[in-house]
């Protein structure tokens, strides 16, 4: 069973009057990737700053079962007059782990920067910076890796490759990263963190996630008769609400998922209404995130 | 690559080494040729112009270079040391470097690194500025100008501890480089007070020009004070950055 290679207890920070922290108990398992999601002004940036060490927490106490941790900022910059290899190589030669030197072309050639290797950082669209950013961060083979929006500046084709590489990080490295784009923290995250005004709102899987707010739902689309049916479910114990859509479609949120199970089937026949389908309505991260956060 | 090397690049690529070189190089050649022409120049404005101009002597090739030294010369020092030294001016390259580095590993290079273009480009000034003097006026004692020039080189170490001193306190390369000047012109003003000014380390500004008009060796307070405060103030500002949050 893995430990924890983060673990913070009632970490608190505070601006004056403004709490950007406020008690903040995050686990993060040793090996795992975690997202820790929220929306702008949320205090991922500032928890990642903590936790990097770049800023102290007004309270509160920070484990990391490592020194050996590498940070990636937002938008990444460097010295416009270094060439791409010879930023990764000084990332290379400041992790003072030994790691060779073939290992800059490599992760060169892993962000996709190759060809480029040899030009001048001011030469560099905003996507190549942050692809650079990420061979920078593991060059050294870092055991912890915090990414900030790692891959918030890429086109779609791009995200995907710098989300391959977190994901190829799994089990080698912890990876904690933010981001605020839900689809790059569901294809690749263990577990996530939801921040919401400073207070972390959620801690866990993101199956446990979605089973606690997002599978309460059924979906039933009819070929008619969708508003008889609305009365007759709202008379159920285990109906919450009815949502009617267009095309006949109704939302059905329910109290108990088993209850409805054979609740619902039974009520459709009764009522012979013609079915088109049925299904589980699970909800999206998305909303289950603006749910979580509202 | 290394963060020595990191900062031979910076002063290379940038061609601040350069900046530094043409501003000192060509106070050097202006020395020497005002100390021999002016005279001349004036004579031709008229006899009014002339009783308006001291004399000018050998030793002012030499004087005119350090006058433009301190002045000109600190000013580049300052714009140039300032944006190696504040590398907490572009919040993300300082996390890159913060984040694999100790503030002292980091600072040092570049204070070295400052101090050695600097020193040297001074020196070149200085050379072009003595044999100037040589060919165009006279020679002068070599030991005098060997001597004034590393006293003055020490002035520059104690500038650039200052533009680290204030990059402790504020982030931004313009605003490090015209407080650190700021500092020096204060503490310049503090020569006024004539019992301070021996103890003073802008004494070693005008060190060479009283050497070389065969002035005594009058400036081991000023030394010692210059290496202590340079020392205290460097260590200090070290001090600051580590615990600066980003």
């Amino acid at each position: 069973m893995p430990g924890q290679m983060i673990s913070t207890n009632a970490v608190t920070k505070r601006y004056g009057d403004v709490t950007a922290l406020d008690r903040i108990d995050l686990e993060v398992t040793k090996g795992s990737v975690y997202g820790l999601v929220g929306p702008n002004g949320a205090g991922k940036t500032t928890m990642l700053g903590i936790l990097a060490g770049l800023r102290s927490p007004t309270s509160g106490d920070v484990t990391i079962e490592t020194s050996s941790v590498a940070v990636l900022p937002d938008t990444p910059q460097f010295d416009k007059w270094l060439t791409g290899r010879e930023v990764v190589d000084l990332a290379r030669t400041l992790a003072d782990n030994g790691t060779p030197e073939s290992a800059v072309d490599e992760m060169l050639e892993a962000a996709g920067l190759a060809a480029d290797a040899h030009r001048k950082v001011k030469g560099y669209s905003r996507g190549m910076l942050q692809r650079l950013g990420i061979a920078s961060v593991m060059v050294g083979q870092p055991q912890l890796l915090l990414l900030d929006e790692p891959a918030a500046a890429l086109d779609p084709a791009g995200r995907k490759e710098v989300l391959d590489l977190v994901a190829a990080m799994r089990g080698r490295s912890t990876v904690l990263f933010s981001s605020h784009i839900l689809t790059d923290v569901q294809a690749v995250s263990d577990e996530i963190g939801i921040l919401r005004r400073g207070e972390l709102v959620y801690q866990g899987s993101l199956e446990s996630l979605l089973t606690r707010y997002g599978r309460n739902a059924y979906v039933v689309r009819l070929r008619s008769g969708s508003a008889e049916l609305v009365d007759l479910l709202l008379a159920e114990p285990w109906v919450r609400s009815v949502d009617r859509g267009p095309d006949e479609k109704l939302v059905i949120e329910v109290t108990d998922m088993e209850a409805a199970e054979g609740g619902l089937v039974s009520i459709l026949a009764r009522g012979r209404h013609p079915v088109v389908s049925i299904s589980p309505g699970s909800k999206s991260l998305e909303d289950v995130f603006l749910e979580v956060t509202a | 690559m290394t963060l020595w090397r990191l900062e031979f690049l910076r002063l290379w690529r940038t061609q601040r080494w350069l900046i530094l070189l043409a501003v000192f190089v060509s106070f050097g050649l202006l020395g020497p040729l005002t100390a021999r022409f002016l005279p001349d120049l004036m004579e031709s404005l008229g006899e009014d112009a002339v009783g308006a101009l001291p004399p000018m002597g050998p030793p002012d090739g030499i004087t005119q270079y350090i006058g433009n030294a301190a002045q000109i010369g600190v000013l580049a020092v300052a714009f140039v040391g300032a944006a190696a030294i504040a590398f907490d001016a572009k919040l993300e390259i300082s996390v890159f470097l913060r984040t694999r580095a100790t503030v002292r590993t980091i600072v040092t290079p570049r204070l070295v690194a400052t101090a050695v273009a600097t020193v040297g480009a001074f020196v070149c000034g200085m050379a072009v500025a003595y044999v100037g003097t040589g060919i165009l006026l006279e020679w002068l004692d070599p030991w005098a100008v060997i001597v004034g020039t590393a006293l003055f080189g020490l002035y520059f170490v104690f500038a650039i501890s200052v533009i680290a001193f204030v990059s402790g306190f504020v982030r931004s390369v313009p605003a490090v480089a015209l407080l650190s000047v700021g500092l020096l012109i204060v503490l310049g003003l503090l020569n006024l007070v004539t019992p301070l000014a021996p103890w003073l380390p802008s004494a070693l500004v005008g060190a060479i020009d009283s050497l070389i008009r065969d002035g005594g060796f009058t400036y081991w307070r000023a030394i010692v004070v210059t290496l202590l405060l340079s020392t205290g103030m460097i260590t200090y500002a070290v001090h600051r950055l580590e615990r600066r949050e980003l």
